[in-house]
C-alpha cells in the first residue's frame, strides 16, 4: 500500500531529499568550506592560496572540484596486511553516518505548522547524540584495520580524545533541555523566539563550541591527525577516492555540528523576515538566517587552525576533564537555580 | 500521512546517502590505475621496512581516564533523562515552599563529580 502523493508533495520530497537539507547541501557546504578554509588560512599566513582554477580571476574558486577529479583518477592502494573488508568499508560507513545527522535538524518553519526537515521526531536531540557517539568506533575500526603503526597510534589518540569530549557535550546539552523541557530540536528553536540560549547560557555555549572543535579534530585539538607526529593519524593509509570520502565525511560532520549549535544556542531560523525572500517563499527567510549563523560559526571554528598551536595529548585530556566538565556542571547548577525566572519568558513551550 | 511522508523522505535520503559513497568508491575503482607493487603495498612508514607488530599498546597513564569515563557517562545519561522534569520540579517546590530531595541529590552529586574531575589531574600525576 503506497500512499498516493500530490504534485506539491512530490516537489517537496525532491527538494528535501536532493537539494536543501538533503544531498546537495552538505556536498556544496563541504566544497565551499574546503575552498574558503584554504583561501582564508592563506590570507592569515600572508600567502595567496588557490589561484588559477575557476571562473573569477585569481580566486581559485573551483579548486575543490579539480582536487576531487584528480583524487578519482588516483590508485586505491590497499596495504597487504590490512584487514581488507573493514579497511574498504570504513570510509563509506563514515560518510554515511556523517550525512545521516543532517536529516534530523529542523532548518525552517513551514507555513502549515510543520518544519522543513527530512524526518521529524520528538527525540531528535537524542538521535543526533547517538549518531555523534558512533564516530569514534569508525575511527578506531579504520585505524585498526589499516594494520600500520601510525594508523594505530592515531586511532588510539582519536578514541581518547573523542571519549573525553563527549561527556562535556552531553552535560551542556542537559542545561538546554532543563530550560526548554523537551528533546525536540524544533521545539528548542521555538523556545528561543524571544531570547536566544547563548544569552542565558554563555558558559554552556563556550563549552559546547570547544568540545565540538575537539570532536571534529580541528586545529588546537587535531592530535589524532597531527601531521608532524603521526603522519595523518587513522586515515594515513587511505588514498584516492577513499581519502576523498574521509575528507568529505569530516566536512559533513562540520556541517552537522554548526547546524546543531545554531539550533541549540543561536535561535535556529529566528530573525527578522526579509521581504524579498518572503515573496518567493516564506521558508527562504528562515533558511537565510540559519545559513548566516552557520557561516559565522564555521568561520570561528576554521579560524582556530590559523591562530592556535596544537596541544599535547595530556594537556588536551586535562583540559577536557578538569576544565570543561566542571564548567558544564556549573552551568547546570546555575540553570537549575535560575530557570524559574527565565522559563516564563521563553516562547513556544 | 505526515509520519508516512517523513518516513518516505528519510528512507529515500538514507538510500541516496548509501549509494553516493559507494558509487564514488566504484568510480575510484574504475578510473584509478591499478599497478600494485610490493613496496607500494607495504604499511606507510616513511620508506622503512616495518619491524614488529603494528598494533601497539596504550600506556597505563591513561587508564584512570578510561575508568572514570564510565562514571561520568552514567552521570550524563542520568542528567539527560531527568532534565525535562527538573525545571518543572523546581517550579513546583518553590510554589509549595519546600526544597525537593531529588534536586538536592542531583546538586550534591554534580558538585562531588565536579571535584572528582578537577582532582583527576593530580591522581594521574601521583600515579606517575
Amino acid at each position: 500500500m503506497i500512499p498516493i502523493l500530490s504534485f506539491s508533495e512530490i516537489i517537496e520530497l525532491i527538494l528535501k531529499v536532493l537539494i536543501f537539507p538533503g544531498l546537495a547541501f552538505p556536498l556544496l557546504f563541504a566544497m565551499i568550506v574546503i575552498w574558503f578554509e584554504r583561501k582564508f588560512l592563506a590570507r592569515i599566513m600572508l600567502r595567496i592560496g588557490p589561484l588559477h582554477v575557476g571562473p573569477l580571476n585569481r580566486t581559485g574558486l573551483f579548486q575543490p572540484i579539480a582536487d576531487f577529479l584528480k583524487l578519482i583518477q588516483k590508485e586505491i592502494i590497499v596495504p597487504d596486511n590490512a584487514y581488507k573488508i573493514l579497511y574498504n568499508a570504513a570510509p563509506i560507513i563514515a560518510s554515511i553516518v556523517a550525512s545521516m545527522s543532517v536529516a534530523f535538524i529542523p532548518y525552517a518553519p513551514k507555513p502549515d505548522g510543520g518544519y522543513w526537515m527530512i524526518y521529524y521526531t520528538p527525540w531528535s536531540l537524542l538521535v543526533i547524540l547517538a549518531i555523534f557517539t558512533a564516530r569514534p568506533f569508525i575511527m578506531v575500526g579504520a585505524g585498526w584495520a589499516s594494520n600500520s603503526k601510525y594508523c594505530t597510534l592515531g586511532a588510539i589518540r582519536a578514541a581518547l580524545q573523542l571519549l573525553a569530549y563527549e561527556v562535556p557535550i552531553a552535560l551542556s546539552l542537559v542545561s538546554i533541555v532543563i530550560m526548554s523541557r523537551t528533546f525536540d530540536l524544533a521545539k528548542i528553536v521555538e523556545a528561543q523566539s524571544s531570547i536566544w540560549f547563548i544569552i542565558l547560557q554563555p558558559i554552556g555555549f563556550i563549552v559546547i563550541l570547544i568540545a565540538m572543535m575537539a570532536e571534529l579534530s580541528r586545529r588546537p585539538f587535531d592530535i589524532p591527525l597531527a601531521e608532524q607526529e603521526v603522519v595523518f593519524g587513522w586515515p594515513t593509509e587511505y588514498t584516492g577516492t577513499q581519502f576523498a570520502l574521509v575528507m568529505v565525511s569530516e566536512y559533513f560532520d562540520l556541517c552537522a555540528v554548526t547546524s546543531l549549535i545554531t539550533v541549540l544556542f543561536l535561535g535556529g531560523w529566528s530573525g527578522p523576515a526579509i521581504p524579498i525572500l518572503n515573496d518567493v517563499s516564506p521558508i527562504l527567510s528562515g533558511v537565510f538566517w540559519f545559513l548566516l549563523k552557520m557561516a559565522i560559526l564555521t568561520v570561528i571554528i576554521i579560524m582556530g587552525r590559523g591562530i592556535y598551536p596544537r596541544l599535547r595529548i595530556d594537556q588536551l585530556l586535562d583540559a577536557g576533564w578538569t576544565l570543561l566538565i566542571p564548567l558544564a556542571i556549573i552551568q547546570i547548577i546555575i540553570t537549575l537555580f535560575t530557570a524559574q525566572w527565565w522559563i516564563p519568558l521563553l516562547g513556544g513551550v | 500521512m505526515n509520519a508516512a511522508f517523513d518516513l518516505l523522505a528519510l528512507s529515500l535520503y538514507f538510500l541516496i546517502s548509501v549509494l553516493t559513497p559507494i558509487s564514488l568508491y566504484g568510480m575510484g575503482l574504475i578510473f584509478g590505475e591499478r599497478k600494485p607493487t610490493k613496496e607500494k603495498n607495504m604499511p606507510f612508514e616513511c620508506g622503512q621496512v616495518p619491524i614488529g607488530k603494528a598494533h601497539t599498546r596504550v600506556t597505563v597513564h591513561y587508564y584512570p581516564y578510561a575508568l572514570i569515563y564510565g562514571v561520568f557517562a552514567a552521570f550524563a545519561i542520568l542528567m539527560l533523562v531527568s532534565a525535562p522534569y527538573l525545571a518543572e520540579f523546581e517550579l513546583k517546590t518553590i510554589q509549595f515552599g519546600l526544597i525537593g530531595l531529588p534536586l538536592i541529590v542531583i546538586i550534591v552529586l554534580s558538585i562531588v563529580l565536579m571535584i572528582a574531575a578537577i582532582s583527576l589531574k593530580n591522581v594521574r600525576l601521583w600515579r606517575s
